[in-house]
């Protein structure tokens, strides 16, 4: 298959998913494959996304007015639905990374840090 | 896009939208998996292995497209929701419009409704509240009353029990599992702003849980509490507390003095909770002795809780069956002899029936009024809307025509008439509120719980209900009225307009009479309730309470424990007051007639064997001090006894003059002998007889009843010494204006002793309960009344207009033909008046039935009074007279010309 087996891949943190597909679409529209693609060459095959959690978490983001969806044409040329970042999933991105930031540096201080 | 087209292609998508969801995902997945195909093949795998490749990677592939689905047909429902919630607003926005471009209809409307169902919406609280569950208590429906009708005196007068019954009831009985007694008497709480009179309760500490009372803070006396020489603790009423100690909870663990004797505050009672019927401010413990020997005084209030579900009739056997063995097991209280001669028994009342007394019918009566207004208010408006159909028919018949569904116009008028009876109910909240105002204002004394009462939760979804109701019904009735028109209906309609509305106009008819059957019901009752009140008023009391000041004194057992120390105070105090410029006369005594009522005793009479048939009765008796006749101008016959004689021990007696006539009929009654216990000399000479006043309410019989001095001769003794009294003072100037006077005067006898309830006599008087109730009832039936008739005044004008209206071909022709302007209008008074009349006779034959209803509530006033009910007609018939003549003139402005030419 890809580089790294399946055993080294990291699981995905509870609602990590959605900052990062928000983070996928920064780039432009894209198709949910593109997506998942983009995902895992970006961190090097590290993080795999589960296409079971993939689309139902698109589909609630268009629900909650982050993205949109259109259909267009791919690459070569197949039927396939593109998602495009919308203002408020852009805002929502922001609010996303900055407590994901709060939250690792609140994990480092502690994990650098010997109890008493 | 209109807006029929728009709900049609929401309608479509709302169709399609199920399929389009599983496929729309179907292909999104589809894309994906062929996308992930196409790398592995890049990779160089073989067509096979791509594919399964792929598959793996997947998992499965039905369980994502599910899962998707469902995200996806979440959001579809909500988007369907909040369309529907679009449609809906869109459609009460044109039913605004709609009903906007006719002001007059929509105001009425709205007014007549709202008054229609505020009135039945603050009626309905108070039945609920009051009448349907009038305890505070958990489980009330199986809490029971244990009364004894008084020997003698007629149903009406009931005892309670005597302790020596309660414990033989508490040990023996098989139906009570619980049991508490209770009796109710005054103490003075002397506090740093002077004394107060306190209500005080002394109860068993069994009553806290056979009533389920709950504290607030604290707790309920426990069995420790109230056995003989247990400590003086004392529990706070709610109210009390809150009113006296500003609601702090510290109170407890305190002691505070009441009538002299410290007592240690261990509880607070909750919100709500007191004595059944009555409040109370402190509650202390009765200290009982089970092994006293029994007496034959029914003087403790018992309630007893019966098993859950046990059923009233297994109580009263087992009453029944107690009861007959109390001779055996009570022989000093219960002798053969009293038994038989008495027929005494003991009975079980739901606690909730002896509570309300004869109030639940009043209330009941009265919801039934309101009932009859809203159903006069719906006729009126259904006519007023019909009418209203009615010219807008053709219109129908042609959008029909047009392809306009039936189902819309029914949708249009339902949302018309829903925003109409839903507006109106929140309007009817306001009204409900300031009506609960009036009711609670005006009520008669005896209705529990009505200072709880409040618009709760219960009345808003009664509101509700009703309106939504009255919406569908308004909504609905043009579909039975079939006034939207098939296309059909258009062709003949057209031709035979007058003939083809006959049978509509025959609906709108029966409508009119049978709201001025309902009208001429509620004039009758409120005139039944005027004439009551008219023959209560007139009635002569057979006393002068004008210019009399009254107000209550009570003094302490600890400090006058004697009819010595009683008579002292209240004679200096009563001197005193003779001495405040103004004041003519003052005087006390124990009972004032309809204020305060004493207690009754089985009286002896001197040479009149014991055992003879006409045993003495249970007969009202009273202290009073010398000049009490006189402070009221009731005429008494011999003497009334002076202080110099009550002083030395040698009053007498004053009987009323209805007890003269019992006891000794045919002959004076002056210089008899009469006693309240025993045969033994010496007996109280008859030195007085009053005439005849009323007591217990104008509405009962004159009181027969004795009053006896202030200090018992030697060797007859009374009772325990008077120490609440009433005091009466008979002023030359406003009653009221001697208050401050009378408060100083008593404060420098003694400053521990309250004066408590200060009010003029008259005042007094009018909220007893025989005339308060009667002029409570009268009020709202009254205001019922005049609201059914200016309805129907207002429907028939309406009608009447509208067939002006209606008619005119026809009156253009006659008038064209040399018809004189009158004759016209009396043709057309002539058709209401008709109507009118055949309302009046179904109005009458119902007035007569239920105005039976109101029996328990009139004075001297047949139900079917052939006098009321003709004037009732009367007033009816006129007023609708006058309404269609208004209505009719408008014939007048028919002009024959332009009618005809139209035509």
């Amino acid at each position: 298959m890809t580089a790294r087996s399946t055993r080294e891949r990291l699981d995905l943190l509870q609602g990590t998913l959605d900052m990062l597909v928000l983070q996928a679409l920064t780039g432009g529209a894209r198709h949910g494959y593109a997506i998942a693609r983009w995902l895992e060459t970006t961190t090097d095959d590290a993080l795999s996304v589960e296409e079971g959690s993939l689309y139902p978490a698109l589909h609630r983001m268009v629900g909650r007015g982050w993205v949109t969806a259109d259909w267009g044409l791919s690459e070569n040329n197949r039927r396939a639905k593109y998602y495009t970042l919308t203002a408020k999933g852009r805002a929502q991105l922001r609010v996303e990374t900055a407590k994901w930031s709060r939250f690792v540096d609140a994990i480092a201080l502690v994990l650098r840090t010997q109890p008493a | 896009m209109t807006g029929r087209e728009h709900d049609a292609y929401a309608e479509l998508r709302r169709l399609l939208s199920r399929n389009r969801v599983d496929e729309e995902v179907a292909a999104e997945l589809e894309h994906h998996f062929d996308a992930l195909v196409r790398r592995n093949l890049d990779t160089g795998m073989s067509d096979e292995e791509a594919r399964r490749a792929a598959l793996a990677r997947f998992g499965d592939m039905d369980e994502i497209r599910e899962a998707t689905k469902r995200v996806d047909r979440g959001l579809h429902r909500r988007n369907a929701l909040s369309e529907q919630a679009h449609d809906i607003a869109r459609a009460v926005r044109h039913a605004i419009r709609r009903l906007g471009r006719r002001p007059e209809f929509t105001v009425f409307a709205l007014l007549t409704l709202t008054l229609a169902i505020g009135a039945f919406a603050a009626l309905f609280t108070v039945l609920d509240r009051v009448v349907l569950s009038p305890l505070p208590y958990a489980e009330a429906d199986d809490l029971v009353w244990l009364e004894s009708p008084v020997p003698y005196v007629g149903e009406d007068a009931v005892w309670g029990m005597s302790p020596g019954g309660y414990f033989d009831f508490r040990d023996n009985g098989r139906a009570f599992p619980s049991l508490g007694g209770f009796t109710t008497t005054g103490a003075n709480l002397v506090g740093d702003d002077g004394a107060v009179r306190v209500r005080l309760g002394l109860v068993t500490a069994s009553l806290g849980p056979t009533l389920a009372l709950r504290t607030a803070a604290g707790r309920w006396f426990e069995p420790g509490d109230d056995g003989p020489g247990a400590p003086e603790r004392v529990v706070l009423g709610h109210a009390f507390w809150r009113t006296h100690f500003g609601g702090d909870p510290d109170v407890v663990g305190s002691t505070i003095v009441l009538s002299d004797t410290p007592r240690e505050v261990i509880g607070v009672l909750a919100r709500g909770f007191g004595l059944p019927g009555g409040s109370v401010d402190v509650f202390a413990t009765l200290k009982l002795d089970p092994s006293a020997r029994p007496v034959n005084s029914h003087w403790l209030s018992v309630v007893g809780r019966l098993a859950p579900g046990a059923s009233l009739e297994a109580a009263q056997a087992d009453a029944s069956r107690l009861t007959a063995m109390f001779t055996e097991k009570l022989p000093t209280a219960y002798s053969e002899t009293f038994m038989r001669q008495s027929g005494f028994s003991t009975r079980v009342v739901p606690l909730k029936d002896h509570v309300l007394g004869g109030v639940g019918r009043t209330v009941w009566i009265l919801f039934g009024a309101t009932g009859l207004l809203l159903a006069i208010a719906v006729a009126n408006i259904t006519n007023l809307y019909l009418v209203r159909i009615e010219s807008r028919r053709r219109d129908f018949a042609v959008r029909t025509a047009l392809g306009a569904g039936r189902r819309h116009l029914v949708w249009q008028s339902l949302t018309e008439t829903l925003v109409l009876s839903l507006f109106a109910g929140v309007l009817a909240i306001a009204v409900a509120r300031g009506g609960l105002g009036l009711l609670i204002a005006s009520a008669p004394p005896g209705l529990p719980r009505l200072e709880e009462i409040g618009l709760g939760p219960g009345t808003l979804w009664f509101v509700l209900g009703v309106s939504l109701l009255l919406g569908l019904f308004l909504g609905l009735v043009p579909i039975a009225y079939r006034a939207f028109a098939r296309t059909e209906d258009l062709a003949r309609d057209a031709g035979t307009r007058s003939t083809a509305s006959r049978g509509r106009n025959r609906v709108r008819r029966i409508m009119l009479a049978g709201q001025m059957a309902l009208a001429l019901v509620l004039l009758a009752a409120g005139g039944l309730m005027l004439r009551s009140l008219e023959r209560l008023r007139s009635t002569d009391p057979g006393f002068d309470s004008t210019d009399v000041l009254t107000f209550e004194t009570f003094v302490a057992g600890s400090r006058y424990g004697t009819f010595e120390a009683v008579g002292a105070f209240y004679r200096q105090f009563l001197e005193r007051l003779e001495g405040i410029p103004g004041v003519v006369r003052a005087s006390a005594t124990t009972r004032l007639p309809m204020v305060a009522s004493s207690f009754c005793a089985s009286m002896f009479i001197e040479d009149r064997p014991p055992d003879t048939d006409d045993q003495p009765p249970c007969i009202a008796v009273a202290l009073a001090t010398p000049g009490f006749f006189e402070t009221l101008d009731i005429p008494v016959e011999g003497a009334t006894p002076t202080w110099a004689e009550m002083e030395s021990g040698g009053g007498g007696v004053v009987i009323t003059r209805a007890l003269a006539d019992r006891l000794w009929p045919g002959e004076s009654a002056i210089g008899k002998g009469i006693r309240g216990n025993g045969w033994s000399q010496p007996f109280y000479r008859v030195q007085g007889v009053a005439q005849d006043f009323h007591s217990d309410g104008l509405d009962r019989p004159v009181l027969e009843g004795v009053f006896f001095p202030m200090r018992p001769i030697e060797g007859a003794s009374l009772w325990s010494p008077p120490n609440a009294m009433r005091v009466v003072i008979e002023a030359s100037t406003e009653p009221t204006s001697l208050v401050p006077a009378v408060r100083q005067a008593l404060s420098d006898i003694d400053p521990t002793v309250p004066l408590a309830d200060v009010r003029g006599f008259e005042e007094a008087i009018a909220s007893s309960p025989s005339v308060s109730r009667a002029s409570f009832t009268f009020l709202l039936l009254g205001i019922a009344a005049a609201l059914a008739l200016l309805l129907s005044t207002i429907g028939m004008y309406g009608v009447v207009a509208q067939l002006v209206v209606e008619r005119s071909g026809e009156i253009a022709v006659r008038l064209a033909l040399g018809a004189r302007l009158s004759q016209v209008i009396r043709m057309v008074l002539g058709q209401s008046l008709r109507i009118a009349v055949a309302g009046a006779v179904v109005g009458l034959v119902g007035a007569a039935i239920a105005t039976r209803g109101l029996r328990a509530v009139l004075y001297e006033v047949a139900p079917g009074d052939p006098i009321t009910l003709a004037a009732a007609t009367l007033l009816l018939l006129l007023t609708v007279a006058a309404a269609t003549w208004l209505a009719a003139r408008r014939a007048g402005r028919v002009d024959p010309i332009r009618i005809l030419r139209a035509e």
